[in-house]
């Protein structure tokens, strides 16, 4: 009787499993990190408030010394459906801390497959400017609390269609991605801002652990508040940004490293932003379940004044910061890690510069965190 | 004295019969296709397709990788050989495809019979077994 039964179910479990092999099916997964942190000794600015510590520009969510568990908590919730012959469709919602965990639609797009090699992705979708910007909200997929914020811009998703190219040259995938298109975001210092005219390229190699990668965009840029100073919305600034990147994985051990740089044709009126290189170097190894690690990031801001004034109070010279983070991953169960980090930033701006705005970036924060996908 | 033997003889058959499973264990593992797949496939094809690179066998037809269930023995040594990979490095691999649409981990099946079974029902599957339990009804294509 009891091995009937069994017999019964197992029989119905395969038949279940090869259902769900063979139907197109929608998928619902989802990702939250929670995440804690503060600041432990702070430069001043020249009135003497406290320097904060930007943790996500996107967002907007920023440290300060009080204990905070907004600024780099996200939860996601992802639907995809595969509508067969080539065609499926994605969506993403999110809520972060940093925007008081008000729902957002991430992304909304869909993917054709014309063929095995170029495939499209037209709607609201992730601008790949940086190695590890597709998956950016996903703590779970990579080792640090946040990529190092020296390579962080304010804008992070568009509105446009991106071409795929995948393919092959001898034992190495090659993957060409060409996008174009629009978006607006909002700036902590500069309000809302938009890039349009859009266009770039991404190009992948990789072979077994080895991946490397470049990439160059041109887009318009402009800021609403800066119509009357010749850059709004119906004069933007030509701006362009360019990255390279590697990520090397050896044994239990891997190395990534990135470089970036952007800037603009004219001078940001009331930033005075003019050109920027920033990256970093990251070693980790794992051992076991747990992964110590370390990185470098740098980041160098050239400042100056512009023909309709002088934003820096008549200084031009360059906003610069590093940091070195230190910390560990620890992936205590099948689907979640948690994750403790110590970054400590020190503020290397020309001595101009400082005595304008004082130690703006001299910040040490430690923070712990759990990362779930499900 | 009796008792003493039964119970060394209990004990030396626990202990043999441990190493034998774990012998099986490590015996090896078969990749596995339907009997009619005539695909020639290299480790660099099944690595690709098992990673979502590559979702046809090189005569176009459908490929569909399945999964031995997490944790398996069978599963790390697979990932481990054939997709370089430890078992984090695939979990993050598969995150980070995953939440940019750029793809979907293979289903999870069981085990190495749960995987065979199906495999001799549908000619697009493609999968991996404990060596030891690869049969008539399926097709081994790659063997380590």
């Amino acid at each position: 009787m009891q091995s009937k039964l069994l017999t019964a179910s197992i029989v119905a479990a395969s038949l279940s499993l090869g259902a769900t092999v063979q139907a197109a099916d929608v998928r619902i997964n989802g990702f939250i990190s929670v995440v804690g942190g503060t600041t432990l000794s702070e430069g001043k600015t020249t009135s003497g408030d406290k320097a904060t510590f930007g943790a996500n520009a996107p967002t907007g969510g920023v440290y300060d010394d009080d204990i905070s568990f907004k600024p780099d908590t996200i939860f996601g919730l992802q639907v995809s459906s595969n509508l067969g012959d080539g065609l499926s469709v994605t969506g993403q919602i999110t809520g972060a801390g940093g925007e008081d965990f008000d729902a957002n639609v991430a992304w909304a797009y869909l993917t054709y497959e014309f063929n095995d090699s170029w495939s499209l992705m037209a709607g609201r979708q992730r601008i790949p400017f940086f190695m590890n910007s597709d998956y950016l909200d996903v703590g779970y997929a990579y080792h640090w609390m946040r990529p190092p914020t020296e390579t962080d811009v304010a804008v992070d998703d568009f509105e446009g269609v991106s071409f795929i190219h995948t393919g092959y040259i001898g034992d190495w995938d090659s993957r060409l991605k060409i996008y174009a298109g629009e978006n607006t975001a909002d700036s902590a210092t500069l309000g809302p801002l938009g890039l349009k005219d859009m266009i770039g390229v991404v190009y992948n190699l990789g072979k077994d652990n080895l991946q490397l990668r470049a990439t160059y965009m041109v887009t318009d840029f402009y800021v609403d508040a800066l119509a009357p100073f010749g850059q709004g919305p119906e004069t933007p600034v030509s701006a362009y940004f360019s990255g390279l990147a590697g990520k090397w994985n050896f044994g239990n051990s891997f190395i990534m490293a990135e470089y970036v740089g952007y800037g603009f044709d004219d001078v940001i009126f009331s930033a005075g932003w003019d050109e920027y290189t920033g990256g970093y170097v990251s070693f980790g190894h794992q051992v076991n379940s747990i992964t110590p690690h370390i990185t470098y990031s740098f980041s160098e801001l050239t400042t100056a004044s512009t023909t309709n004034g002088s934003p820096n109070g008549g200084l031009d010279g360059s906003e610069e910061s590093s940091s070195i983070t230190a910390g560990v991953r620890w992936d205590f169960h099948p689907k979640a890690a948690f994750k403790v980090e110590y970054q400590t930033r020190s503020d290397d701006s020309s001595a101009n510069i400082i005595a304008a705005k004082g130690n703006l970036r001299e910040t040490d924060l430690f923070s712990v965190g759990i990362d779930v996908i499900f | 004295m009796k008792r003493k033997t039964i119970k060394t003889l209990l004990a030396a058959s626990l202990v043999s019969a441990t190493l034998l499973s774990s012998v099986a264990a490590w015996s090896g593992v078969a990749v596995i296709v339907h009997p009619s797949n005539a695909n020639d496939l290299s480790a660099t094809d099944i690595s690709r397709i098992f990673l979502g690179k590559k979702k046809s066998y090189p005569d176009g037809s459908e490929a569909i990788p399945v999964d031995q269930q997490d944790g398996s023995a069978v599963r790390s040594t697979f990932v481990g050989t054939v997709l370089k990979k430890n078992d984090q490095q695939i979990k993050a691999y598969w995150a980070q495809l995953l939440f940019t649409g750029k793809g979907t981990p293979p289903k999870e099946v069981g085990a190495s019979a749960d995987v065979r079974q199906l495999i001799a029902e549908n000619p697009a599957l493609i999968g991996y077994i404990d060596s030891a339990d690869a049969d008539g009804s399926v097709k081994v294509v790659h063997q380590f």
